[in-house]
């Protein structure tokens, strides 16, 4: 894949959401400058696309491992669910509101969430059951799950399907924006995911097993322990990403009663990136950009924000056949 | 003469020449071989004339008629990849017609017909196949032959091979041969690509000489011995390194009755398919009982070595021993002066560390996975068919990497189909046959060639 690839690929999807806008909207050249130009147009909008962006970064690392040792284990939108749901509870439950309690309440999370995610993987080694399937099963039945626990225990019977209020809260970074401390979290993981699967010999193992199986087996390598860890490892920062999400300031409530779609946005980015941890920000950021867009065309003009989800699928469909035409070529003789 | 090339020029994206202004000249009803070293550009010019690729400059005369459209290359020349591109469920006379079935009633496959055809075509061309058999039942020479027919169906009148024998056995081989051979009295030009001598004193008419890019000699067969002929593609062909007695020998491990000796290289011989893969497996089962340290070069290098989507600098770093380039974290010093002694040491041709493997020619990538191996020290070397494809002096330079493992006291030992080869380095020979070892011999010779060869086929 070169980047004139991806470049023509993004020329597409926005000649057909563009063409789409001029379809169902009364006002579409207004539609299309809502979508494509405000978000840079204000910094409050600008803050937004940074604040969308933090929850990638942790799901699109956390992709990056997953991918990388040749699983496609798609549970990290169950693992964001259920980080987020936790830090809810803990969030909740506690009365002291100080440092150590927002770290155990995220490490937790992260914790839980990949207890979730070592599910699929472990069918798949016992019993070949794909990991695909059980993986995006997973996610619905953790779906209701959640939703029944939030109903049960922590629902605020004043508000609707809200929970009580938060107690623990990220800080603020820049004042009148709600860019969270998270942000240099989602740093310090980029830089320590890259080292680990660049840098390492475990890094190595991941990455020879997600291309030839077979050498890695003939090296001695330890297969199942390298497959399960690095899976671990991508639940643990979905996890952790759904819970920093939760504790941000953007959210008073716990009121997640459908998916956030941060898992499977997931696996365009570490796609695009080729699950480089390095290159995620950069998909990150263009992702959380069209998601920022959509919503500020939704609220101010008549066109809805699932344009963006079309612009999206475009971009998977193209990429995800390129990859499977790239499998079935054969090896080159010179 | 049917075919023509002058000048042909072709430079790739990567900014390789793979040819540079090659005359190729091919007349009617003769068996052109086409010889050269890895990477000399045999198969692009080939690919050229088949109208695969096209070249940058020069012009290809076909019947005497300058060709301006690739599609009249296509229609006229047909190429026979190493690797067969057939469909083993379905017979012969479907993978002939494939895309191409009679019908009758506009839609229904007319199957009386579709074997009427095929077996009137076999017959022409004295092809002798059943065309209801099966692709999977087929041996390798008889799946070269329906490759043959696929593109005589097609109406050509230049068959191009590029290493159609690489995995044959000598049945096999003596069968295509054959083949060629019937093809060649009806007036059909054959050209193949090769890196066996031998083959080429057997059947060819007129051989090319390719040497980086450019035509050195085209000559007659007949006009040269096979010395000269190697004199001219390599200038030498003996092994640099000699091999060092080494006193103090001690068995490493048994395989069946076999002792595997430290500082001697033990060679296992049989045909194709007479069970080393559960030689291989037996090795590997007794060396991680025995906790011993084992180097092994796979018999495909791509799918069992190495991994394609990586750097060359990534695919020289040996699991087993990652332990030299730092703790946790690989000392990015350490690394690139591994990688620098390693490429001088094997002499692997490549553009810098961070180049993709498979963008390497065969001999280069055979080379990288055995310095990454061989750069490991380990209690036994086990190297299957590691010249598997590659030209004589890449094969002499692997042998000479062996032998020194074995001066420096690690037991070797090498699967190899090549007879000759066995013979000059290994202190012992054992034949294969059905899964089993059937014949020791120590210190082999020259005279014992014809026993060995006597003890590979059952009575």
């Amino acid at each position: 894949m070169k980047n004139k690839k991806i470049i023509k690929t993004f020329f597409i999807s926005i000649l057909v959401a563009i063409i789409l806008i001029f379809i169902f909207s009364k006002n579409p050249i207004y539609s299309i400058r809502l979508f494509f130009i405000a978000p840079f147009t204000k910094f409050r909008y600008f803050a937004n696309i940074i604040e969308n962006m933090i929850p990638l970064i942790f799901t699109g690392v956390g992709m990056c491992f997953i991918l990388s040792c040749g699983e496609f284990n798609l549970a990290s939108e169950g693992c964001f669910h259920i980080g987020g749901f936790t830090a809810a509870c803990i969030s909740v439950l506690t009365t002291n509101i100080c440092i150590h309690n927002t770290v155990v309440a995220v490490i937790v999370s992260g914790i839980i969430a990949s207890i979730i995610i070592i599910i699929p993987a472990v069918i798949k080694m016992k019993s070949g059951g794909s990991e695909l399937v059980s993986s995006i099963m997973l996610n619905f039945i953790i779906l209701h799950l959640t939703n029944y626990l939030l109903m049960k225990y922590i629902r605020d019977p004043m508000t609707g399907y809200g929970s009580y209020e938060l107690n623990l809260e990220l800080k603020t970074l820049i004042s009148n924006t709600r860019i969270h401390s998270g942000l240099i979290i989602a740093s310090i993981v980029i830089i320590f995911a890259y080292i680990l699967l660049y840098k390492t010999k475990f890094g190595l193992e991941i990455r020879i097993i997600g291309n030839n199986k077979k050498y890695a087996e003939i090296s001695g390598v330890n297969i199942s322990f390298v497959l399960l860890t690095s899976q671990w490892i991508g639940g643990f920062l979905a996890g952790m990403g759904g819970a920093i999400e939760l504790l941000s300031p953007i959210y008073i409530r716990y009121s997640w009663t459908n998916l956030l779609g941060f898992g499977w946005d997931a696996i365009i980015i570490a796609i695009l990136a080729k699950n480089n941890p390095l290159k995620v920000p950069i998909y990150a950021f263009m992702l959380a950009y069209i998601r920022t867009g959509s919503y500020i065309m939704e609220r101010l003009s008549d066109v809805s924000s699932d344009i963006a989800l079309i612009f999206q699928a475009i971009i998977i469909i193209v990429f995800i056949s390129d990859i499977f035409m790239k499998k079935n070529k054969g090896v080159k003789s010179c | 003469m049917i075919l023509e090339c002058r000048e042909i020029y072709k430079k790739f994206d990567n900014g390789v020449i793979a040819n540079d202004n090659i005359n190729f000249i091919v007349d009617s009803g003769e068996i052109h071989a086409l010889l050269g070293e890895n990477g000399a550009g045999k198969t692009t010019l080939m690919k050229i004339i088949a109208g695969e690729l096209s070249c940058d400059s020069g012009f290809i005369v076909l019947n005497e008629k300058k060709i301006e459209n690739k599609l009249d290359l296509f229609a006229n020349i047909g190429m026979i990849h190493q690797h067969f591109e057939l469909i083993n469920e379905f017979d012969i006379a479907e993978n002939i017609l494939l895309g191409n079935m009679p019908v009758k009633k506009g839609f229904i496959v007319d199957k009386i017909r579709m074997y009427e055809l095929i077996d009137r075509l076999l017959k022409t061309h004295d092809i002798h196949l059943n065309s209801h058999d099966k692709i999977s039942d087929l041996s390798l020479a008889d799946r070269c032959k329906v490759e043959i027919a696929k593109a005589l169906y097609k109406g050509v009148q230049i068959l191009i091979f590029d290493e159609p024998t690489a995995s044959f056995n000598e049945n096999e081989k003596k069968e295509l041969f054959k083949q060629f051979k019937r093809l060649s009295n009806k007036g059909l030009s054959i050209i193949f690509i090769t890196h066996k001598l031998e083959e080429v004193m057997q059947i060819a008419d007129k051989i090319t000489i390719i040497e980086s890019g450019t035509n050195k000699a085209t000559f007659m067969t007949a006009s040269k011995n096979i010395d000269e002929i190697s004199q001219l593609l390599f200038g030498k062909i003996n092994f640099d390194v000699q091999r060092e007695i080494i006193e103090e020998k001690k068995e490493i491990i048994k395989i069946d009755n076999l002792p595997v000796n430290s500082g001697e290289i033990t060679t296992l011989i049989g045909l194709d398919k007479n069970g080393y893969g559960e030689i291989i497996a037996r090795i590997f089962e007794k060396c991680s009982e025995k906790k011993l340290k084992i180097s092994y070069i796979p018999e495909n290098r791509l799918s069992d070595g190495l991994v394609k989507e990586m750097s060359v600098e990534e695919n020289l770093v040996n699991l087993k021993n990652s332990s030299k380039f730092g703790k946790w974290i690989f000392n990015k010093r350490i690394l690139k002066s591994y990688f620098n002694e390693q490429v001088i040491l094997y002499d692997i041709k490549i553009k810098g560390s961070k180049q993709k493997i498979d963008e390497l020619s065969g001999g280069n990538m055979q080379k990288v996975l055995i310095a990454r191996e061989l750069s490991y020290v380990s209690d036994i070397v086990l190297a299957v068919y590691p010249d598997r494809g590659l030209d004589k002096k890449t094969s002499l330079f692997i042998m000479d990497k062996l032998i020194e493992k074995a001066n420096e006291n690690t037991a070797v030992i090498l699967i190899t189909p090549n007879i000759d080869d066995a013979i000059n380095i290994s202190d012992k020979i054992c034949v294969l046959l059905d899964h089993k070892i059937n014949y020791i011999i120590e210190n082999p010779s020259k005279n014992d060639i014809a026993k060995i060869k006597e003890k590979m086929i059952r009575k």
